[in-house]
């Protein structure tokens, strides 16, 4: 009895009497040195702790759940700061047990004797809040059965999977128009050149003005021309037809049998930037790629200089749509890149020189090894580009989808 | 091209120099946070502003939920930008998550930039096994929660976790009025890739010169964190400000720009 005396003597202290400490709030007030200087009794008891236990022992963020401290460590007590006082902001708390009640408070901040002292009032609103969370449960849920109605979503499925082959039928059809044309241009001239020849000399053999076997020489000449003309589209062509495997590749090992196979010779190879190498595709289709570029890169090489080739590779993420507008999926890329430091070519030729038959240069060379590069990489569902200047070097870049 | 893109992204161009710098704002803010930075520049730089989708003036209707679900969909804003501009060579200053974005727009075209510059960089705000980002999966899920509870006013509340700086009241109202322009739901996306990204695996691949610039009391990036970026990245200077809080280019400009300009008169 006289205990109880006591404590309601202290109670009447602590401000407007007898009502404050059971009042259905909690209250507290707060030292930014010290942490809970008072609390009142509702409070203290909702939440499982003695008076004790709380005053001159605890912060206000000791009492919050993790997520609620971030919160007001990184927003309120800064605005607290700033301004002197927030209003309606929303809390959590944590009872000794571990329970949560989620509070909505109003804080102000008075400096006495320079020692910040907030002033807090919170009311839980358990009730409201989880009106609130059901309303956005609901919101989330009629959000869920929309996009979880399977037909719906088998149909989004469908829809992403056609929307994928549609990509890769677009990019094909293209690439076949783009030989067709080629393919037509080389029927109808570069071999009819050949072609012409043969009949023109071997009409004149019956001649007998005519020389026979210079006649004869350039008859084989031109028959021989055409017999290559026609093996490359072949073996161009056969690629349509060979089977793709799930074979992975090693880049490095590629490129060491590549170099050591090519024409190339007394080569400076910078191997050091190849970082990333294990990639899906068919080693022989890759070691023939290599080949050709390093084959072309010793075929312009300058000739007061020895070829250097640097070839770098990294994995870098890229939207694998670029045939469709508006679609996005970002996934693993092989970049591979293969400079060398050759007579180089102006760059408005750069779509130019992956055509078949088309030399930028005369030389011996037919002008189908680039086109024979790039329909490789495009069966594999990759691009190859290329960057020049005149006597620098040139740049060929490729990307290869490496992912499942 | 250049007005659909300008519009797009609401690219503002000023400054007489030839050497382009392109700012790169970071997450709850637009382009207005580099108003006090940008300016020191002018005299020898092109400067290039803009607004991520979704953020700031904006073409709102031209996000694409599933572009911007990554932060590469962001980091393909910037090189749209530098594409349409034509822009060569650039010194990319990103902040916050922008120094993300930057980094990965930086590895899909390495050859349109020249230097980083990473304003309070972290690559992951989640602990794992052995790293420590500065906060647990559920502490930030919690804050998404609490974020989302607040939300009919929830930018009052974001100002003040990227300003730490009680010195400056007008920046708070100006920092609100910027929130109050983003999407709240396109934000809360851009929250949840930002607080839930891990790109430390993309570190490694950043070939060009950098610049981390790390505040001395920064609770969304902690120091330790900055200089794990710096330690990544081969070719990074790293440099602790005096600068407090999470914003040093809007509470410490000057310190900013005389770091940023030390740095380019070395590398630039």
């Amino acid at each position: 009895m006289q205990l109880k005396d006591k404590h309601t003597k202290k109670e009447a202290k602590f401000g407007t009497g007898q009502m404050l400490p059971q009042v259905p709030c909690y209250i507290f007030s707060i030292s930014e040195i010290k942490g809970i200087q008072q609390v009142n009794t509702y409070a203290s008891n909702a939440l499982g702790y003695t008076k004790k236990e709380l005053i001159g022992k605890k912060k206000f963020e000791a009492l919050l759940t993790p997520g609620s401290k971030i919160l007001f460590q990184t927003h309120f007590l800064p605005l607290l700061n700033l301004k002197g006082n927030a209003e309606e902001i929303i809390l959590s708390l944590k009872t000794k047990k571990g329970a949560e009640i989620p509070m909505v408070f109003n804080i102000s901040v008075v400096e006495e004797n320079s020692i910040k002292i907030f002033y807090v009032a919170g009311i839980p609103i358990a009730k409201r809040n989880e009106y609130e969370k059901g309303l956005l449960e609901t919101i989330r849920n009629s959000a869920k059965i929309f996009s979880e109605n399977e037909a719906l979503n088998d149909l989004s499925k469908s829809l992403e999977t056609n929307q994928l082959i549609l990509e890769k039928k677009l990019r094909e059809t293209n690439r076949l128009n783009d030989e067709h044309n080629q393919l037509n241009k080389v029927l109808s001239h570069d071999l009819q050149e050949p072609l012409r020849k043969i009949l023109f000399y071997a009409n004149a053999l019956p001649d007998p003005k005519a020389k026979p076997n210079r006649n004869r020489s350039k008859i084989l000449d031109a028959a021989l021309s055409m017999r290559t003309i026609a093996n490359s589209l072949q073996r161009f062509y056969a690629l349509d037809y060979e089977l793709k495997t799930d074979d992975r590749s090693d880049l490095l090992s590629l490129i060491q049998e590549a170099e050591a196979e090519s024409n190339a010779k007394e080569i400076n190879c910078d191997r050091s930037g190849l970082k990333d190498g294990d990639f899906k595709g068919n080693p022989a289709h890759f070691k023939g790629l290599f080949i050709e570029l390093f084959d072309n890169a010793y075929k312009f090489k300058q000739i007061s200089k020895p070829l250097e080739i640097a070839i770098e590779s990294q994995t870098v993420q890229q939207n694998i749509y670029r045939a469709t507008d508006g679609k996005y999926r970002y996934e693993d890329f092989l970049r591979i890149k293969f400079s060398d430091n050759g007579i180089g070519f102006s760059d408005h030729h750069a779509p130019k020189i992956f055509q078949l038959f088309q030399k930028l240069h005369p030389n011996d060379g037919l002008g189908i090894g680039l086109s024979y590069c790039k329909k490789i990489i495009e069966l594999y569902n990759g691009t190859i580009t290329v960057q020049s200047k005149v006597n620098v070097g040139t740049t060929f870049t490729i990307m290869l989808p490496n992912f499942e | 091209m250049n007005s659909e893109i300008r519009t797009r992204y609401n690219v503002n161009i000023t400054g007489e120099g030839q050497q382009t710098i392109l700012f790169a704002h970071g997450f709850g803010c637009d382009q207005n946070m580099w108003r006090f930075i940008a300016p020191a520049f002018e005299k020898n730089y092109k400067i290039v502003l803009f607004d991520y989708v979704g953020c700031g003036k904006s073409d709102i209707s031209a996000y694409n939920s599933e572009r911007y679900g990554s932060l590469h969909g962001y980091a393909q804003d910037i090189l749209d930008i530098c594409e349409g501009y034509d822009l060569k060579d650039v010194i990319l200053v990103g902040h916050s998550v922008s120094s993300l974005i930057a980094i990965l727009a930086s590895i899909q075209k390495p050859d349109y930039f020249k230097n980083l510059v990473l304003v309070c960089p972290s690559p992951r705000f989640t602990n794992d096994e052995d790293y420590n980002g500065g906060f647990s999966e559920e502490d930030l899920r919690g804050l998404l929660d609490v974020m989302e509870s607040n939300f009919s006013g929830w930018a009052a509340y974001l100002a003040p976790i990227v300003m730490k700086n009680p010195d400056l009241p007008e920046l708070t109202e100006e920092l609100e009025e910027t929130f109050c322009a983003n999407d709240p739901v396109i934000a809360r996306k851009f929250a949840e890739l930002t607080f839930f990204c891990d790109n430390r695996n993309d570190l490694k691949k950043v070939s060009l010169p950098t610049l981390v610039l790390q505040c001395s009391k920064d609770d969304l990036a902690p120091i330790h964190v900055g200089k794990y970026v710096s330690n990544q990245i081969e070719r990074s200077t790293f440099n602790l400000m005096k600068a407090t809080g999470h914003c040093p280019h809007m509470s410490h400009p000057v310190e900013t720009i005389t770091l940023i300009k030390a740095y380019l008169a070395i590398e630039g």
